[in-house]
C-alpha cells in the first residue's frame, strides 16, 4: 500500500502515535521500534543539517532532500514539516509535486510570517488568512494523490478567536487536518476541534505550551495525529552534549582517562536499525567472501 | 577572496565584456575564449536545471549548487544571479555568506515580488524599496570580503524617477552597482549614470527594450559590466532545436540518412576545453 493510504488508514482507526525525527537514521530507529508513522521536524533538520536555527534559513531542496533519505529507507508513513512551503504560491505547488514524488504522506504548512518564531517561543507574526487560503488551494491543485494529507498549522499569536477563524477556513480550503499551536488550555483545543469537521494534529514537547495529555484524552479531542515532534532530537543532542562535556574535562588533565561504555555493542545494535543483515547478505551475493 | 578583487581591477579598467554561461562547459568554453569575467543568469539556470520557466522556482541550493560547480573549473570571475536573495533578509545574509565560500565575484540581487516578470517581459511588480534596502544592507553585512560586488537590479516598472529614486537609496544602502532593467533610452541611462553614484550593469539583449550600446558608449555611460546575459543560452538551444528537427524528419523520411556534422571532432574539442591535458597526465603516471 502507498504510505498515503497507510497514513488515512492509520487516522482512519484511531489516534496514531508519531515520534519526530531529522535525518534518516533517526527515522529508521522509529520504524524498527515499532511505531506506525514518523514525523520530520524542520527544527531539527535545520538544526543538524545546516547547523543553524530554524529561522527559514532552510531551502526547499535542503529540506526536501532530508526527507527524501527518509522515505528511502523507511516503509511507514512520513510526515514532514515543510515550513510556510518555501516561498510564494508557485514553491508551495512545487513543493507539494515534489512531496509526492518523493513518497512523503503528508505535509505541514504554516502561516507565520517571516523571520517565523514558534509560539513556544513567542514573537512571530502570521501572515493574511487569504494568502494561506491561496497556499492550501494551490497545494491542492497539485494533489495528484488524493490520499496525500495536507496540514494546515496555525501559531497562537494573535489570541484563542483568530485561531479558530482561521482554523474553520483553512478547513474550508480544503487542508486535511489542522495543527492548532500555542493553546495552553485543553478546553481551548476543545473548542477548536468542535469548530471544524476535521481532525487535528497535535504536538507534545516538554516545555511547550500545549498541554500534555494522554493519547485517550487526544483521542477525545478528535486528533489524529499525535506527534512528540522535537523531543527524539534533543534528546539525541542532549546526550552528545553530555558526552562532549566528559570528554572535555580531558582538555585540563592529560591524566584522566574516559571510562566508556559498551560503544562497539551499541554500534552494532544500531547497526540492526539500518538492516545490517540485509547489507551483509547483499555484499556476500556480489563479493563472496574469499 | 581573489576573485572578487580580480573583477574590481578590471572594471577600473574600464568597461568588461560579460557572456552569460549556464553549466560547467559554456563558462570554461568562455574562458577559454579569452573573456575575463563570466555572468550566470538564473533564467537560463531555472530552465535548464530545473525545467521550468524563471519564476522564482529555483532554491537557493540548485542556484549556488550551479555556482559553486562553475566557480570550481574557471579562474575569471564569476557573477551570478541571486533572484531576490532567495527569501527574508536572513537568507539573502545565507546566500552572501556560501557565495563568499564557494568563491563567487559579485551577486545581482532585484527587488521584484513573486510571480517576477523581467521588464523586458512586463507584467511583473517591484516590491517596497525599503524591504530591498533591508536586503542591501543584510548584503553588505554578510560580507567578509570587503571587495565583495553586490549589484542591486531594478526594474523599470514604475519609471524613470522612481527608477533612480530606487537607484540613490540602494547605493547608500551599501550596493556597489546598479543594473537597471527594462525599457529605457540612451538619455535615461545617461540619467542614471549622472544621478546615480554608482557604476552601472548593462544587459545588451536580442529582443529587448533597451538600445544595445557598443563597448564605447557603455564606458561613456559608466556601465562597467556589459553582460551579454541570455544570447550564449539561446543561441546554444537554439541549435539543439535545429538539430532536433531534423532528427524528427527521421520519423516520417525512414529512407533518410541524417546529415552528421560534428560527432566525434567536437567532442575531443569539448574535452580540451575541459581541460583533457590535464586529466591526461593524470592518466599517463597513475594507470
Amino acid at each position: 500500500m502507498k504510505t498515503t493510504s497507510q497514513l488515512r488508514a492509520l487516522i482512519k482507526k484511531g489516534t496514531v502515535l508519531v515520534p519526530g525525527s531529522w535525518d534518516a537514521m533517526s527515522a529508521r530507529m522509529v520504524e524498527k521500534m515499532g511505531f506506525d508513522a514518523v514525523y520530520m521536524t524542520g527544527w531539527g533538520a535545520s538544526l543538524s543539517t545546516l547547523g543553524r536555527a530554524d529561522l527559514t534559513y532552510i531551502t526547499q531542496t535542503e529540506m526536501l532532500q532530508v526527507a527524501h533519505h527518509i522515505t528511502t529507507v523507511v516503509n511507514i508513513p512520513l510526515i514532514a514539516d515543510i515550513d510556510d512551503g518555501f516561498g510564494h504560491i508557485l514553491n508551495v505547488q512545487r513543493t507539494i509535486e515534489l512531496s509526492q514524488k518523493y513518497g512523503i504522506a503528508a505535509v505541514q504548512i504554516e502561516d507565520m510570517a517571516a523571520p517565523k518564531r514558534c509560539v513556544n517561543v513567542g514573537g512571530g507574526r502570521l501572515i493574511p488568512a487569504e494568502d494561506m487560503v491561496k497556499k492550501i488551494k494551490a497545494a491542492l491543485a497539485v494533489r495528484y494523490d488524493p490520499d496525500f494529507i495536507i496540514i494546515a498549522r496555525t501559531d497562537n499569536h494573535e489570541g484563542i478567536d483568530e485561531l479558530e477563524k482561521r482554523a474553520r477556513i483553512y478547513a474550508e480550503a480544503g487542508a486535511d487536518l489542522i495543527y492548532p499551536l500555542g493553546l495552553t488550555a485543553k478546553s481551548d483545543i476543545e473548542r477548536i476541534s468542535k469548530a471544524i469537521s476535521i481532525p487535528l494534529m497535535i504536538e507534545q514537547i516538554g516545555a511547550g505550551k500545549t498541554p500534555l495529555m494522554t493519547r485517550a484524552e487526544a483521542e477525545e479531542l478528535n486528533v489524529k495525529i499525535f506527534a512528540y515532534t522535537l523531543e527524539s532530537v534533543v534528546c539525541a543532542y542532549e546526550a552528545n552534549r553530555q558526552f562532549l562535556e566528559r570528554l572535555a574535562s580531558l582538555q585540563d588533565d592529560k591524566n584522566k582517562k574516559l571510562e566508556l561504555g559498551p560503544t562497539f555493542k551499541q554500534l552494532v545494535q544500531l547497526e540492526h536499525f539500518v538492516d545490517i543483515e540485509k547489507e551483509e547478505e547483499n555484499q556476500l551475493k556480489f563479493f563472496p567472501r574469499c | 577572496m581573489k576573485a572578487a578583487k580580480t573583477l574590481r581591477s578590471l572594471m577600473q579598467k574600464g568597461v568588461v565584456l560579460v557572456p552569460g554561461v549556464w553549466n560547467c562547459l559554456s563558462a570554461q568554453m568562455a574562458e577559454t575564449m579569452g573573456f575575463e569575467a563570466l555572468y550566470m543568469p538564473g533564467s537560463t539556470i531555472s530552465v535548464t536545471y530545473v525545467g521550468k520557466p524563471d519564476y522564482a522556482y529555483i532554491t537557493q541550493t540548485e542556484m549556488l549548487e550551479m555556482a559553486e560547480r562553475v566557480a570550481r573549473v574557471v579562474n575569471v570571475p564569476l557573477c551570478v544571479d541571486i533572484d531576490d536573495g532567495f527569501g527574508n533578509p536572513l537568507n539573502v545574509q545565507r546566500t552572501i555568506e556560501i557565495c563568499q565560500k564557494i568563491g563567487v565575484a559579485a551577486v545581482q540581487i532585484e527587488d521584484m515580488v513573486p510571480p517576477k516578470r523581467c521588464a523586458n517581459v512586463g507584467g511583473g511588480h517591484l516590491g517596497p524599496a525599503e524591504a530591498m534596502v533591508a536586503k542591501i544592507r543584510s548584503a553588505k553585512d554578510a560580507k567578509e570580503d570587503q571587495d565583495f560586488i553586490v549589484i542591486a537590479r531594478t526594474d523599470n516598472y514604475e519609471g524613470i524617477d522612481e527608477l533612480i529614486r530606487r537607484g540613490r537609496l540602494y547605493a547608500e544602502a551599501g550596493a556597489d552597482m546598479l543594473y537597471p532593467v527594462g525599457a529605457l533610452t540612451r538619455e535615461d541611462f545617461k540619467r542614471i549614470s549622472t544621478e546615480v553614484p554608482l557604476p552601472l550593469m548593462d544587459t545588451p539583449l536580442g529582443g529587448g527594450k533597451s538600445p544595445v550600446f557598443s563597448l564605447t558608449e557603455s564606458q561613456e555611460l559608466n556601465i562597467r559590466l556589459s553582460v551579454y546575459s541570455l544570447d550564449p543560452f539561446a543561441t546554444a538551444y537554439r541549435g539543439l532545436m535545429s538539430f532536433l528537427e531534423e532528427l524528427n524528419k527521421l520519423h516520417t523520411h525512414r529512407e533518410n540518412i541524417m546529415p552528421l556534422e560534428y560527432g566525434i571532432p567536437a567532442m575531443e574539442d569539448f574535452y580540451k576545453i575541459c581541460n583533457l591535458d590535464k586529466t591526461e597526465q593524470s592518466v599517463a603516471k597513475y594507470f
